[in-house]
């Protein structure tokens, strides 16, 4: 394979951290039973397995009791487990206006369904001001404020904190997108606030694809999306209360749980030195393309903090044309187009165009995003 | 029929709560072993603690210790034809 320059962390890491990649090959080869569903020595060690990744993957998060972190498939998935199990017809909801399709897309079936949906207008660099989630919840009575923690597109980090004190404040519940939050943000959940918070675990996280975490607050009764088996209770009718099992109907992704686990080992060895560098290596690369002509960066200025996302579109040269550019001649992996986040990109003026995004994780260096900066020069000229 | 020695098995809501109960009596150095959960003890997880009799109570400080919680406690007997 020839050298890839990968800066498509956003979208997905890559390469993952090789206790990540040891962690599934051990699950598959050692510990391939079915978790939860027997006794023996095999189905026993895949469910020590997730017992592990649970609690490691809590500590990470800040998460009090591990019992109330569920994997699920994806973020996406425990997004629509989160606002569909939350909210009613009749219901109203108070939403970003940076979203990603993940949320967006739910939200669109749950207004067709009887669900109120309101937008705050963030600004030209995605910001929310609570001042005006504040003042939309003071219109009328609220479920729920969904907000993304990161815009994937802006880069922008919202105010959630002050966010999850707004909406208690009217009786509403928090949830956060928190596919570009978590891995590149020290979080602590139980001071954060939100009820419920949603995390991809192939992003910032560093694990495989196919597992995320879905965090429901104590006392936060959503109802599960899927019932079915899980190994508990098997004499009921009914779905088990109890948390996890409640959200984890099913054979679980152990290799993928199991990964994400050793990720989050990793994480918490070695993620304030890789957030800083990720802060670090962001800035350098803000600047950097700041200085070619035609090049305007979406989001907040370089002195502002953002996450390691930096998205560009040029004043001549289309996002799509620059992406294989950069692929095929510099073999650069960057994303471009609408990122799935139309709002995002509607707010910042680029719905139309879309958007080249670079995305930076472990692993990129100096040297990457020099390369990158003079490759986007030389195809921009 | 013969019966052997007296034990008391313990079952749990969850999985992930009986694991940490097992974590909390190996962390205790108290003897059991992890079984499947006897048909008899009810709507549990499929996974339960069997502890010998003599060693419940320190298998049971060991559990409050840690803040585990069991569902069921049935003392019982093999019984063997």
């Amino acid at each position: 394979m020839k050298h890839i320059t990968y800066l498509d962390h956003a979208a997905t890491s890559w390469p993952k951290p090789q206790p990540v990649v040891d962690a599934v090959v051990h699950a598959l080869t050692e510990a391939g039973g079915n978790p939860g569903r027997s006794a023996h020595t095999i189905a026993l060690a895949a469910s020590r397995l997730i017992l592990e990744a649970r609690t490691d993957v809590a500590a990470l998060l800040g998460v009090r009791d591990p019992r109330d972190v569920a994997f699920v498939p994806g973020c996406t998935a425990g997004l629509n487990l989160a606002l569909k199990g939350l909210l009613r017809p009749g219901d109203r909801v108070v939403v970003g206006s940076t979203e990603h399709n993940a949320v967006a897309r739910p939200l669109h079936a749950l207004a067709a369904a009887g669900v109120r949906v309101d937008v705050v207008q963030g600004d030209d660099a995605g910001r929310i001001d609570p001042d005006d989630v504040e003042r939309a919840l003071a219109e009328a009575p609220t479920r729920a404020v969904v907000c993304q923690h990161a815009s994937n597109v802006l880069g922008t980090i919202q105010p959630v904190g002050d966010l999850a004190d707004i909406a208690h404040e009217a009786g509403a519940y928090l949830i956060v997108d928190g596919a570009q939050g978590a891995g590149h943000l020290r979080l602590d959940l139980a001071a954060l606030g939100a009820d419920a918070y949603v995390a991809s675990g192939h992003k910032g996280l560093l694990g495989p694809q196919g597992v995320g975490v879905l965090y429901l607050a104590p006392g936060v009764d959503a109802v599960e999306l899927t019932q079915g088996g899980g190994g508990s209770n098997s004499e009921e009718a009914v779905q088990p209360t109890a948390r996890p099992d409640r959200y984890e109907a099913g054979t679980p992704n152990t290799p993928g749980i199991a990964g994400l686990g050793a990720a989050a080992r990793f994480l918490l060895a070695e993620g304030d030195v890789i957030r800083a560098e990720e802060r670090r290596l962001t800035r350098l690369l803000h600047e950097q393309l700041l200085d070619i002509p035609g090049v305007r960066v979406l989001g907040p200025p370089p002195a502002e903090e953002r996450v390691p996302v930096v998205a560009v579109v040029h004043d001549r040269v289309d996002a799509d044309r620059i992406a294989f550019e950069l692929d095929s001649r510099y073999g650069i992996a960057v994303r471009a187009g609408l990122h799935c986040a139309p709002w995002a990109h509607a707010t910042a003026g680029t719905a139309e165009c879309g958007a080249l995004r670079f995305g930076i994780g472990p692993g990129v260096t100096d040297s990457d995003i020099e390369l990158a900066a003079r490759a986007m020069r030389e195809v921009c000229a | 029929m013969s019966e052997t020695a007296p034990f008391v098995v313990y079952g749990f809501a969850t999985t992930h709560d009986a694991l940490v109960a097992e974590r909390a009596l190996i962390a205790a150095d108290v003897m059991h072993v992890t079984i499947p959960t006897p048909k008899s003890l009810g709507a549990l997880c499929g996974i339960a603690l069997r502890v010998p009799e003599p060693c419940t109570e320190a298998a049971e400080q060991a559990l409050h210790a840690a803040g585990s919680v069991w569902t069921a406690r049935v003392e019982m007997r093999d019984r063997i034809r």
